[in-house]
Order: structure tokens, then sequence, then C-alpha cells
């Protein structure tokens, strides 16, 4: 992408005011935008808007639309709540160095098939923040078509969860060829399935019901594109699905 | 448009291009240890640090980079140059393109990291794509120099 233009506005309602210029984008951490064929208008930073750290309520984590995946990969709270798993979820993804630059709310606002981001976050009950103020359920959010809305954060609500994560590579870095996770909460079980190459989904068991889960995880669409068949996908589903309920069965609750 | 920032602990100021990334920038600036190589943000070669963090030159935005401080092995030469001829010692590098920037995260894994373990390690340079060696013989020179040298010089 070649912008001709840059600007670092101070407050949400600037940026607002750019978006409504077609051409103009906001850049993330610049990873995927950069490779895009678009050329001219105005390259949004946010970094000046305060929206790079994650703050810690009595009953949430409120994760800024700017903070990297490094930083989420590293955080102790988010960590100690999952199991480590933020830390396992993440690390899979290119590099440090690439991880410095991903931001949470770039990868939610692509609502791409192959992200680890919005597969993790799913079964959190996590709520997309935007400007301004309004708060959507992230499974409304990712269901819906990439739109121009301005993110300035992820809300997380803390429970006790025992969740799992697992994601399958063609090759080491490369983009998931399928991700899973599950979770455990309160006598409910769930489940997200993404890179089926489709975006990220949310199933729920009745009852609590694993096989039930299991059901309904493989009734979601599977398809084919060049890392992977449908057919290898949905077995693949079955097999993660299987291993992270495990996992969820024999793991402790780590949260307060 | 212009920049200023801080470029291995002088002050500098800039010309660049809105759509422009750093490491344009840099290279103009008479910094040829970081290389274009993927340019897609995958292979590490442009590894440079972003106010003490590893980041992609590549990918990252010049104008984005007013106001900070960047780091380039060029500031780096003592310790690299010691880390750098280890590596050859050990027969760890092939045709060395991609040495700056493995360096450059190697530098910043160490001051990072507080465990070496070998996972640790593996994971922290993945995205670092060496083309010749296969990584085997660069992932056992690196625990050897951590395990040595790298312990006792200790996290800077």
């Amino acid at each position: 992408m070649n912008f001709t233009d840059y600007a670092a506005p101070g407050t949400p309602d600037e940026v607002l005011e750019l978006l409504k210029k077609k051409q103009n984008r906001i850049a993330a951490g610049n990873l995927w935008l950069r490779l895009s064929g678009r050329s001219g208008g105005t390259m949004i930073d946010l970094k000046n808007l305060g929206w790079d750290r994650i703050e810690e309520t009595e009953d949430a984590y409120i994760i800024g639309a700017s903070v990297s995946l490094r930083a989420l990969e590293l955080h102790e709270g988010l960590n100690r709540m999952t199991g480590g798993l933020f830390a396992k979820a993440l690390k899979d993804i290119v590099g440090v160095q690439f991880r410095n630059a991903a931001t949470v709310g770039g990868s939610l606002s692509m609502r791409a098939g192959f992200s680890d981001v919005l597969t993790l976050l799913l079964p959190l009950d996590a709520a997309v923040l935007l400007y301004p103020e309004k708060e959507i359920p992230l499974e409304d959010f990712a269901a819906a078509a990439p739109g121009r809305e301005l993110i300035r954060g992820v809300r997380i609500p803390k429970q006790k969860i025992r969740i799992a994560y697992r994601a399958i590579r063609n090759t080491a870095g490369n983009v998931p060829v399928l991700t899973c996770a599950a979770a455990r909460r309160d006598g409910m079980l769930c489940a997200a399935i993404g890179a089926r190459p489709r975006k990220a989904q949310l199933v729920r068991a009745g009852n609590g019901d694993p096989q039930d889960l299991l059901k309904k995880a493989l009734e979601l669409p599977f398809g084919t594109n060049a890392a992977a068949t449908e057919h290898y996908r949905r077995h693949l589903a079955k097999v993660l699905l299987e291993r992270c309920l495990k996992e969820t069965e024999e793991g402790k609750e780590a949260a307060e | 448009m212009k920049i200023s920032f801080t470029l291995n602990g002088k002050a500098v100021t800039a010309e660049v291009h809105p759509g422009e990334n750093l490491l344009a920038v840099l290279r103009r600036l008479g910094i040829m240890s970081i290389k274009c190589a993927c340019d897609s943000a995958n292979c590490g070669c442009c590894t440079v640090w972003v106010n003490g963090h590893p980041a992609l030159s590549c990918a990252y935005p010049a104008p984005r980079a007013d106001g900070q401080e960047i780091t380039t092995l060029e500031a780096l030469s003592a310790e690299a140059e010691a880390f750098a001829a280890y590596m050859a010692d050990e027969g760890a590098d092939q045709c060395g393109f991609c040495n700056p920037g493995f360096v450059m995260n190697v530098l910043a894994m160490k001051r990072e990291l507080t465990e070496f373990t070998d996972e640790n390690v593996k994971t922290y340079l993945a995205g670092n794509l060496c083309r010749c060696t296969g990584f085997a013989s660069q992932h056992r020179a690196i625990a050897k120099w951590l395990a040595g040298e790298g312990k006792e010089a200790g996290k800077e």
C-alpha cells in the first residue's frame, strides 16, 4: 500500500473524520495492509490515542486496540486466568518481531479466517469496544463483514475457566490450517473453530455435553484452499477439539 | 514530510515519504546492516530495535518512527562482533546474509528472556529465517554461547 499522506491524530474524533474518506486507512501493525495493492490516501496511525495499554478492573481486562500481540502473549494476569494459554496460542505467529508490531485491534478488524487471536478470544466471552462508545460481543462482531469501524479495545471478563488451544500449521511460522479453542465455564461448554479456512465461529454444547459440542463443531462449514482440503480440515477439527476437551477435563481452573 | 528520531544514540532528521518504510529510510541514511529480503514481514533480515524491542523495519512505517529510539547493528558492534565471531568459529553460519537481523534478535533475546530453554530460544528466534543452515547449527551454537559466554555475561 502506497499512502500519499500520514496522520497520527490526537483524538478518536479526528480519526473518525479521516475515515470518512474511503481511501484513508487505519494502519495498525501495517503488516497485512502494506501487502495490499491499493495506493493513495492517508495512513491513519493510532499511536497518539493511548490505546496501547492493558488495564485491569475488578471484573475485567480492558485491552487497548494498539496493544501488541507480544504484550498480550506476555501478560501475567491473562496468562494466570487461562493457565498460560495466551502465551501458548500466540507464540507461533511468525516471530517476536512480527508480534511486537501486530496489534489486537488490527487482528480483530480483519476478521481473518486464519486468526489465532479471534479463535482464542471467542470462548473467553470477549467484547469489542468501539468508538463512539459501543460494546459488541466478539461473536457478533466476528460474524459481521469487515467495516470501517474504529476499535478502541477488547474487554475480557475475569472468569473461572478451563480453556485449551490447539492449532496446526503446515510449516512453522505459517498461518494455521486449523485453529481450535475449547472452554468450560460455569457448567457451560463451548468451542471456537477457525481457519476452516473461514473465520472462527463459536459453538455451544447443550447441557455441557462434549459429544454434542463435537457434533456441532463438525457441522460448521469447512473448505478447501491451497493449504488444506475440506476433508483434512474436518478431520483436524475432530482431533484438535477432542484433545482440547481432554485438556479442559483434566486441567484445573487457573483463574480467580 | 520531515521526521526526527534517535538513531544509534544520535539525533537525526530525515525527509520521508508518507508511505515509506523505515528500512528504506535507514539505508538511505547509510545503515547498510539491515537487508530488504522477503519484504513481507516474514524473514527478520531487516530487524532493528524500536525503543529497545526488535521490530521489522520493512513493515514499520517511516513516519511512525518520529520521536522513537532506533537501534541497528552498527550501534552494537563490539557485542555483535564477538557473537558473530563465535558463530563463525562454531561453523554455525553459511552465507551470512541473514546474520545482521539474526544477531539483532539474539541480542534482544539475551536482554529480554530470563530463561534460555531450548524451546524459549527457538520460539524467540522463529522470526529469523536462514536460507542456508537449516537452523540446526545456529541453535547448537547459540545454546553453547548462552551456556558459556552468555551465562557469564548475563543479562545486560
